[in-house]
């Protein structure tokens, strides 16, 4: 079966809570067809679920916009990145990482995230390495 | 996949036994907690949650289930959960919940 690293996916949906599953449903076959295990599938759907929670809890999103996740995809590892333009609202570079059990769980689960804001875009962005 | 919510009371151990079946995540965590939080209020009991058919649980869920404790200590009263899978017992341990909630072995 061909790869597909170096290959670029994304997906776009509402900011709705009801669009998470395919989120992770998303994510699970992605990671599935990239070769990572069954413990690190199940990291990486909790852990994009976790940061869509993220934009759509701490910020005050319209459910008018989109969450956009870009799945990139390389021979040792998978970035992801979830990102949403930014309103009114809080910025989620301002939550406190400490307390937030969303960020708890990624960063628990996940080699890296990173939670970023940039003139009107504010994203998540997860790392997790291929286990050799 | 939505989220469904059987309860029932067990007599013997005057316990009201709640049992969600599917996922509990951002969209269906609002449901499970008025249906959990009615029960507490309504059955003034302990309240044992078994996952035996919950499939998935988010950080939203979890704020739910710490809610739901804090209305039934609020009433001395008492949630156990019961045949948690491997893969949401994870979350309960990453997040220290497992040291908060009485959590039955399978």
């Amino acid at each position: 079966m061909e790869g597909i690293v170096n290959d670029k996916i994304n997906l776009t949906f509402p900011a709705k809570g009801e669009y998470i599953s395919l989120a992770r449903l998303t994510t699970s076959s992605v990671a599935s067809k990239e070769g990572f295990n069954i413990d690190d599938i199940e990291d990486l759907k909790v852990s994009i679920g976790e940061a869509c929670n993220i934009i759509l809890e701490n910020t005050s999103i319209s459910s008018e916009q989109n969450i956009v996740i870009d799945y990139m995809v390389d021979v040792e590892a998978l970035n992801i990145s979830i990102k949403a333009r930014k309103e009114n609202g809080l910025d989620i570079s301002e939550i406190n990482k400490e307390e937030n059990f969303s960020v708890m769980i990624i960063d628990s689960l996940m080699d890296d995230v990173e939670l970023s804001s940039e003139g009107d875009c504010m994203s998540v962005n997860i790392l997790k390495k291929k286990r050799l | 996949m939505s989220l469904n919510v059987i309860e029932k009371f067990d007599d013997s151990t005057a316990e009201a036994i709640v049992k969600p079946i599917g996922e509990i995540d951002i969209y269906t965590s609002e449901q499970f907690k008025a249906k959990l939080i009615d029960i507490i209020l309504e059955k003034k009991s302990n309240v044992l949650i078994d996952c035996e058919e919950l499939e998935f649980i988010d950080s939203t869920g979890l704020g739910v289930l710490i809610s739901a404790l804090k209305e039934a200590r609020s009433i001395d009263k008492e949630i156990r959960i019961k045949n948690i899978k491997p893969n949401i017992k994870k979350l309960f341990f990453l997040t220290k919940l497992d040291e908060v909630f009485n959590i039955e072995e399978n």
